[in-house]
């Protein structure tokens, strides 16, 4: 079992980069959320796995949080995503834009 | 006194501010009667407040002179003894015993160990000597203000709301007996202040307003600093961590707090700047930029003369006291041992204040502006006076401090006469007015004689006994200072003469025949109803005071020697030091 | 003297003229005239009675016993409290409270009586004027505040009548408000006026701090009496002011020497009196002349105690006093207007004044006050006649003719111009003489003083012989000057009061030479400033006397032969010595060089200030701030893409950097 966290920590690593990488390329806000799920449940993953690692249940704990928070920020992202599509705009975040100076 | 009165002084302006805006805005009548109502009740307070403080005598005569043989110059005042303290609980995370005092961290866990120490302020107020005749002089201009205020000024309901926050805010810097309760009375009160600044006055409000709040959160905001730092260093040398202004003091933390390390270049020693040192700067700073005193002076012109003349009234009466209330409050109690330090410094700034600001009244054309300058110029004696660290000087910066509160209030309202008649503060533009309104003229006379410091009038005594101090401490400046003297006799006279003497000249460049022509078809000029019931308190006070100074000085005199003794804790250690240091330089 | 009969008496002295300020400044402007004039005058003259009768009091006492303190009001009291440390000091106390002594008497006297006669004459000369009540209202203040300067017992109380007259002249002299010169004048009489006060403020600490008791301890005092009775050496080392002609009681004299030359324009702080001639003329006629240039001389006489410990104060006051007498009658003799004519003769005579109290001779200086205050309140008013009658004609290039047409004032005229000559057994003579002659056996530079002295002799009969001759002989010049004629009785009795006094007044004092009859004068002062130490030898002060005298008549003479008989030419010395006749009529052009020594320096000071050091620097301080967070704040906005992809890969590459950091940290 020992032997595999560097596994463990790695495949996380993966996630979190590969989910960053989609933060930053993708212009489709459905994409860029599943994106950011990716990174969080690489977080997730380094949570769980130091947890078992250390024998306690901190990592754990908050594990659960992380994903108690990942859901309701999906709930309140894709309540902004529906509102943009019914004010008939284009689902691309490159024309979401207004908050620049 | 068994009521906490002066808690109430400060609830009323605030209920009467919560009572103004609950006023419909088309009742601007109402509203303004409702401030003069609320002005006039803190007003009839503070009287009150006023006759219990006097009615409780200063210890006698003998008792303060020490033993009955004539050991008159002993330093035996006691400490600074403040009256009607309320005291209220406000914020306490525990105990006032330092964290690192051992007592205290051998029941903690290591991880505490350098944790911050509890932190307790407390709704502290109270008077002494000082503060009590400044709280009346605010009071009185509030009033006077409330007065003031035109009937038709826009946005009355809004003006009067800031207006009485303010007084709030005022009142809480003089009462408060708690460095925490003092910071925030300190920024609540510029708060409203900027507000008005911003929304009153003439075109040129918004740069005067952005200045103002530039320079006084500048300052303020080492003040904050400072204050924190008192509490940890004091905190640290006497075991009490605490806010507590009377505590602070009888701690007497920085009596002899922090050797000067010494840096020698050259076979010369330079003591550098110790931890006291820098706590008095940024008060100092503070303070200076709230006279304002030289160097900080530059939004104060453009304050005074942008704003209107019920703003005037108490900004330019009392708020610039508070810098000086300031330095006698704070920086000479809490650190004697620098104020030592910087005496020649803060002496020489108050010189150079006096002058600066005599030569720029000379210059200034506008009459707002002039006053402004020849404000500074009397500001800068109040603080000389103060650094002499003396009773004489003291004292007379108190009374001063009174005094320039009446006189530049009084000033502002006659100018702003001229202003709201003829439209114009130019003295190019304006002249001869004393023909058409003579009883203006007369009590114009009567405040600006008090500004160039005319025996009888109220100022004479205030300066002639900051001149006193200062030449007990050195007699150059006092020379220096006494350029001012006559330099006030030029400006305010120039002000004076400018506007009701010389040739009848009115805005409009109409001279003399037309110009009385002119003016005839006007009507009724000289002095309205609502300008007598405002100035004639002022002109009343000032000449009361100038006749007999005797029972406002007996007063204050006893509350400058206690502050005297407070800065002198130190002289006697720190003199011995200073000669060596002296002899070894030499040699 | 019984202390409370005189109490009254001072109260009703002080009360009387303080009341009637009162009443005019109350009632602003609407009391009614005849009552106006019945009290502005009334007040003055019931002050005189009480003085009169505290008088008869006076010398009911025996030499020795003839003065007395009244105390009326613990005014300031501040000897409670102390602080610490070397710097602490005992309080400052003030009382308000009078001295009477023959000094002091004689100077109220003077006030009350002469200028009492002078409001009488005021009440004719200013009928027409609009601003009667003000200025009733003001002539009484001034006399309230002159009689408080030379009545204190107390050198606060002296300062606060000093500033106080300097503002009643002010006022005066900037009466006619609406005259751009007046208000001129008026603020440059102030000013000089504050620096004098600065003087004797200054003066007055020096003392304050510094008087010791016999005993070595510091007294902490500022009345004059005790001052005087301590200022001189005791038995301890540190008594009084220290050793005599030390450099504290020095400093003292000199700051006491700036206030009286304020006050009573001598060198260097002269300039203003002349232009002080812009105020109507019964207040030239009272302040500068009978009073108010007068107290400096009075202070000096008071303080004499102190000179007599700094003879280096004593000797620079002798040679101010000299210099500004022969200085101000060389102007004289040159200007056209007939008051600033009499003002410079006014600055020569107290020049003389000076001369003599800071030579030590205290009662000549002050008989010379008295029979001045005479002589030249009746020249100033019988100037005020005529030009009063010349419908405030000035210039005396446009009158002449006038001793036919007002024969009264003529006289009156020509009396006060013998007697301020000296001519002989007119009053002037005899207290210049005596003068002259006293100071002359004084000190050691004062023979070089008098000779200089007596040259002012010569130039005095001249100057004021050249008025005569001009104002009042030959041809009418102008149409003005020949339609006048002579002024009301309420003008002309004062006047001739004066010019009766002016004759005999003399008499009362005639001390020269080994011939002193009648020294009533010198008597009556002897207990307040004793005898002069040393009297010149009989031959040599009746050299004096007919050296003087002669000089005096030599300048009437010469008047006479230039614009009475016309055998000199008037412009002998402006062409001859065009130089000395520049400098006389261009007043050695002193305003001028203060002009641009002090006044435009200071301006342009300021308005450096205003102009370039304020809008250049100091707001600078404000902008400078400003513009730095605009400038950061605009270079920041360019971040402000709105594209969320710039913002999350700023966000990972300040994550990367952060952790990189904290990796390195942690290894």
């Amino acid at each position: 079992m020992s032997g595999l966290f560097p596994g463990f920590l790695t495949l996380s690593a993966a996630m979190f980069a590969l989910g960053a990488l989609g933060v930053m390329v993708r212009r489709n806000p459905l994409v860029v959320f599943m994106s950011i799920e990716l990174m969080l449940n690489g977080g997730n993953l380094a949570l769980v796995t130091y947890a078992r690692y250390t024998q306690t249940m901190a990592g754990q704990v908050f594990a659960l949080i992380v994903i108690a928070v990942a859901a309701s920020e999906v709930v309140v992202g894709l309540a902004l995503i529906t509102g943009v599509y019914r004010s008939g705009r284009r689902l691309d975040i490159d024309d979401l834009s207004e908050m620049r100076e | 006194m068994t009521w906490p009165i002066l808690g109430v002084i400060l609830a009323i302006p605030l209920a009467g501010a919560l009572v103004v805006a609950a006023i419909p805005a088309s009742r601007a009548r109402l509203a303004r009667l409702v401030l003069i109502g609320v002005t006039a009740a803190t007003l009839g307070l503070t009287c009150v407040l006023l006759v219990a403080f006097l009615a409780v005598p200063p210890l006698s005569d003998a008792h303060l002179s020490g033993t009955a043989n004539g050991s008159s110059l002993k330093s035996v005042a006691g400490p600074i003894s403040f009256q009607f303290q309320e005291q209220v609980a406000w914020l306490h995370t525990g105990s006032s015993l330092s964290a690192s005092h051992p007592a205290f961290n051998e029941g903690n866990n290591a991880l505490n160990q350098a944790g911050p120490p509890p932190i307790n302020f407390s709704f502290h107020l109270g008077v002494d000597g000082l503060a009590v005749w400044l709280i009346a002089l605010a009071a009185l201009l509030f009033l006077l203000a409330a007065i003031t205020l035109s009937r038709r000024q826009e946005r009355l309901r809004g003006f009067a709301v800031l207006m009485l926050l303010s007084e709030v805010g005022v009142m809480g810097v003089l009462m408060s007996l708690d460095l925490v309760l003092f910071y925030f009375f300190w920024e609540a009160a510029l708060i409203p202040l900027y507000f008005i600044m911003i929304g009153w006055g003439d075109a040129n409000r918004g740069r005067a307003a952005l200045k103002f709040i530039i320079y006084t959160v500048a300052g303020s905001l080492f003040m904050l600093l400072a204050i924190i730092g008192v509490y940890f260093i004091s905190g640290a040398s006497t075991g009490v961590y605490t806010f507590d202004v009377p505590t602070l003091i009888a701690a007497q933390a920085f009596v002899n707090g922090g050797s000067h390390s010494v840096l020698t270049v050259f076979g010369h020693s330079f003591s550098l700047l110790n931890a006291q040192d820098w706590l008095f700067l940024a008060f100092a700073l503070a303070f200076a930029i709230k006279v304002p005193l030289v160097p900080f002076h530059s939004w104060l012109p453009d304050a005074y003369s942008s704003g209107t003349t019920s703003f005037l009234v108490f900004f330019a009466g009392i708020v610039s006291k508070l810098g000086a209330f300031g330095f006698i409050r704070y920086d000479l109690t809490l650190f004697p041992q620098a104020s030592h330090t910087f005496q020649p410094l803060m002496m020489g700034l108050g010189v150079a204040s006096i002058l600066y600001g005599a030569l720029s009244a000379l210059a200034q054309r506008d009459t707002k502006r002039i006053i402004a300058f020849a404000s500074i110029s009397h500001l800068g004696f109040i603080v000389l006076g103060i650094f002499t660290l003396t009773i004489d000087g003291i004292n007379g910066a108190i009374i001063q401090m009174v005094n320039h509160g009446l006189i530049i209030a009084a000033l502002f309202i006659c100018v702003g006469a001229y202003e709201a008649r003829f439209a114009s503060r130019d003295l190019r533009e304006l002249g001869g007015l004393a023909k058409p309104m003579p009883v203006m003229a007369g009590l114009f006379l009567v405040a600006a004689l008090a500004g160039l410091g005319m025996p009888l009038l109220s100022s004479f005594v205030g300066e002639f006994l900051t001149l006193l101090g200062a030449f007990q401490v050195s007699p150059a400046w006092a020379v220096v200072a006494s350029l001012g003297v006559v330099l006030a006799c030029w400006y305010m006279l120039r002000l004076y003469q400018g506007v009701t003497q010389g040739r009848l000249r009115l805005p409009n460049g109409e001279v003399e025949a037309s110009a009385d022509r002119a003016v005839a078809r006007l009507g009724r000029l000289d002095v309205g109803a609502i300008e007598l019931t405002v100035l004639a308190p002022l002109v009343a006070l000032i000449i009361v005071i100038g006749v007999y100074p005797g029972p406002v000085i007996r007063y204050t005199r006893y509350s400058a020697s206690q502050y005297v003794s407070a800065a002198n804790r130190v002289a006697a250690e720190s003199a011995a030091p200073a000669v060596a240091g002296h002899r070894e330089a030499a040699g | 003297m019984n202390p409370t009969f005189t109490m009254v008496l001072c109260a009703v002295v002080l009360g009387l003229p303080t009341a009637g300020f009162l009443v005019n400044v109350l009632t602003a402007g609407r009391l009614p005239r005849p009552v106006v004039s019945l009290l502005g005058p009334g007040v003055v003259l019931g002050a005189f009675l009480a003085c009169l009768v505290l008088l008869v009091e006076l010398l009911a006492q025996p030499p020795g016993g003839r003065g007395i303190t009244i105390d009326f009001w613990h005014w300031l009291n501040l000897s409670v409290g102390s602080g610490g440390g070397a710097v602490a000091r005992s309080g400052f106390n003030a009382n308000f409270s009078v001295r009477i002594d023959s000094l002091s008497l004689l100077m109220m006297l003077v006030i009350t009586g002469i200028g009492g006669l002078i409001h009488v004459y005021s009440v004719g000369y200013m009928a027409g004027d609009p601003g009667y009540n003000r200025f009733f209202a003001y002539m009484n203040l001034f006399i309230t505040s002159m009689l408080l300067l030379v009545m204190s017992e107390n050198l606060i109380f002296l300062i606060i009548g000093w500033s106080m007259v300097a503002f009643a002249s002010y006022a005066l002299i900037a009466f006619w408000y609406q005259r751009p010169t007046a208000v001129t004048a008026g603020r440059k009489a102030f000013i000089t006026q504050v620096i004098g006060d600065v003087g004797l403020v200054l003066g007055a600490f020096l003392i304050f701090l510094n008087l010791r008791g016999s005993d070595g301890k510091l007294l902490h005092t500022v009345d004059l009496q005790t001052t005087f009775a301590n200022v001189g050496p005791g038995a301890h080392f540190h008594a009084g002011l220290g050793p005599v002609g030390g450099g504290l009681v020095t400093a003292i004299g000199l700051l006491l020497l700036l206030g009286a030359a304020a006050k009573s324009a001598q060198w260097p702080l002269h300039t203003w009196l002349p232009d002080a001639m812009e105020g109507p003329t019964p207040v030239s006629a009272l302040i500068h002349a009978a009073t108010m240039v007068t107290a400096g001389v009075y202070l000096i006489a008071r303080f004499h105690p102190i000179y007599q410990q700094a003879p280096v104060a004593a000797g620079v006051v002798a040679a101010v006093g000299i210099g500004t007498a022969l200085m101000a009658a060389i102007i004289g003799c040159t200007q056209f207007d007939i008051k600033r004519v009499i003002a410079y003769s006014t600055m020569s005579q107290i020049g003389l004044m000076i001369f003599a109290v800071g030579a030590g001779a205290y009662a000549a200086g002050m008989f010379q006050f008295f029979t001045h205050a005479c002589f030249k309140a009746l020249l100033f008013l019988a100037a005020g006649n005529v030009i009063h009658a010349l419908q405030d004609e000035q210039d005396i290039r446009a009158m002449g003719g006038l001793s036919t047409r007002m024969r009264l004032t003529f006289i009156a005229f020509l009396v006060g111009s013998l007697a301020l000559a000296g001519i002989p057994f007119f009053a002037g003579w005899f207290s210049k003489e005596e003068l002259l002659s006293s100071g002359l056996a004084l000190g050691p530079a004062v023979p070089w003083l008098w000779v200089l002295g007596v040259a002012v002799n010569v130039l005095t009969s001249f100057y004021i012989f050249r008025v005569v001759w001009l104002a009042f002989r030959g041809q009418p010049a102008t149409g003005r000057a020949s339609a006048a004629h002579e002024a009301g009785m309420v003008m002309l009795i004062p006047v001739l009061i004066l010019a009766g006094l002016s004759g005999v007044a003399g008499f009362i004092n005639i001390d020269f030479f080994g011939f002193r009859p009648l020294t009533l004068f010198s008597q009556f002062l002897q207990p307040v400033v004793g005898t002069p130490v040393a009297h010149a030898s009989d031959a040599v002060q009746a050299l004096a006397l007919v050296v003087g005298t002669g000089l005096s008549l030599a300048g009437l003479g010469i008047a006479w032969a230039v614009y009475g008989r016309r055998v000199i030419a008037a412009d002998l010395i402006s062409r001859r010595l065009p130089w000395l006749y520049q400098l006389s009529l261009q007043k050695f052009f002193w305003d001028e060089i203060y002009e641009v020594a002090l006044v435009r320096p200071a301006l342009a000071c300021a308005d450096t200030v205003r102009q370039v050091l304020e809008p250049r620097f100091f707001d600078q301080l404000v902008s400078g701030v400003r513009d730095g967070v605009a400038t950061l704040a605009g270079d920041l906005r360019t971040m402000q893409t709105g594209f969320f992809r710039d913002y999350s890969l700023i966000f990972f590459v300040c994550a990367v950097i952060g952790l990189v950091v904290l990796g390195l940290r942690l290894t």
